[in-house]
């Protein structure tokens, strides 16, 4: 059988990968094992039973035809605008092909945004965190010095904002991946589950090094009020104690972001976890329900506010909502399955 | 043995016969064909699956994942009703074929 199973690989190598081919080789596989199994069981010898199903093979061209016949040719083009096509989706769209040079500079984009994004959050934290301690170290300024530290988180912000938009103006070549429009060869495919696997270890260390900053975070506060009672500079330094926690909860944000996008970059890849094929149109039908039911609680929650006052019961349209989304969602999933 | 050219347009209709009897697989149909026509015609492998795939791609058969023996998927075919037409279409075909054809065949 191993001999047979060469014979079809090597048979195969003249057909282009794609999906099709894929399935087309499995089916052939498992039916030759089929047609040998039963020569074996009619008294034939391995050699003979071999020689049988690769006489009786024929010709991988006219396969070639058949299958090569939608798929328009591979240009190795690294323009990421001309790509090839090849392959059909479950939907039977014609998906681009992705390379692994494609994969590699979408990888390096994907950090470098990861960085941006994360930098963007951190300043606008940060930018908060400076703005508690400009306050501390000037009580009572007038003029000017008084909206200082405001002014001074409103820049931070802008230049956030403007770092969000270039970042996202960078990756706009690659919303493709995003979307999960691509085609994935296996050996690809390969390259992409090693180096993931090599990232985990980090990802890993990178959540929990956040997350333990956020919970060590309050800490601070509450070791130095303590350490301050009593101390003559308790007025000027009180400020600066939730002023670090800030800048700690900033610090930790940006090590979450940063590792979380370099993670999900994988996910994207390799289509897992909430980027699953199979979820997808689970997902468009949730999301469409989605964009229905929020928007049109929050205007029910607006109009019961500002019509009869009632705010301290409206917000109970958002809980309500929720769940109704959940039951949605659960009864789509029902009928569906 | 029959040679491939001759049985080329007819391929299709062979596999869309064996179908009408029932939703069957790649490997029987093969054995199907060997036996019925007592080893005359053995349909090549790349034949079978060239012929599944383009009958598949016109919407003539349909295809699915049924289960074999050991446990693994094994893709089943059925034929739909356009496939049912075409055959008809076919079959109409050879007879006149046949008819055409018979008229220049003579004992010499």
């Amino acid at each position: 059988m191993e001999t047979i199973i060469n014979y079809l690989e090597s048979m195969f190598k003249r057909i282009s990968d794609s999906p099709e081919a894929s399935r087309l080789k499995k089916e052939i596989l498992s039916n030759l094992e089929e047609k040998y199994e039963e020569l074996k069981r009619n008294g034939k010898s391995e050699h003979e039973a071999i020689g049988i199903i690769i006489s009786e093979f024929g010709n991988i061209d006219e396969l070639l035809n058949e299958v090569e016949r939608d798929n328009q040719s591979y240009a190795q083009s690294h323009a990421p605008n001309s790509r090839s096509f090849s392959g059909s989706s479950d939907t039977g769209e014609k998906l681009p092909v992705i390379s692994l040079e494609e994969v590699r500079e979408y990888l390096t984009a994907n950090r470098k945004m990861a960085q941006l994004v994360g930098a963007g959050v951190f300043l606008i934290i940060f930018g908060a965190s400076l703005m508690v301690a400009l306050y501390g170290l000037m009580p009572g300024a007038t003029g000017f010095a008084q909206v200082a530290p405001v002014v001074l988180l409103l820049v931070m912000i802008g230049a956030a904002v403007g770092i969000f938009i270039y970042s996202d103006q960078r990756m706009e070549d690659y919303k493709f991946v995003e979307r999960g429009s691509f085609y994935m060869t296996d050996s690809v495919k390969n390259h992409v589950e090693q180096e993931r696997k090599s990232y985990q270890p980090k990802g890993l260390a990178g959540t929990i090094a956040g997350v333990c900053l956020c919970i060590f975070a309050p800490l601070i506060p509450l070791t130095g009020y303590a350490l301050l009672e009593g101390n003559r500079y308790e007025e000027n330094y009180s400020y600066f104690i939730p002023s670090v926690m800030i800048a700690v909860i900033a610090a930790a944000v940006f090590i979450l972001i940063y590792s979380g996008t370099k993670s999900s970059a994988y996910d994207k890849l390799l289509k897992l976890k909430e980027f699953a094929v199979v979820d997808k149109q689970r997902n468009k039908v949730t999301n469409a329900v989605a964009s229905i039911i929020f928007p049109l609680a929050t205007a029910i929650f607006l109009f019961w506010g500002f019509v009869f006052g009632d705010w301290h019961i409206s917000w109970v349209v958002f809980p309500c909502a929720g769940i109704l989304y959940g039951i949605l969602c659960g009864v789509y999933q029902a009928i569906k399955s | 043995m029959i040679s491939s050219d001759i049985i080329r347009g007819y391929n299709d209709t062979i596999i869309l016969n064996l179908l009408l009897e029932g939703d069957s697989y790649g490997y029987e149909i093969s054995k199907q064909i060997r036996q019925i026509t007592a080893e005359e015609y053995v349909m090549k492998e790349t034949t079978l699956y060239s012929a599944f795939n383009r009958l598949e791609k016109n919407g003539y058969i349909e295809s699915y994942d049924g289960d074999r023996s050991q446990g693994n998927k094994r893709t089943y075919y059925k034929i739909t009703n356009g496939g049912i037409n075409y055959y008809r279409d076919k079959c109409d075909e050879w007879r006149l074929t046949k008819q055409v054809i018979n008229k220049f065949i003579k004992e010499i």
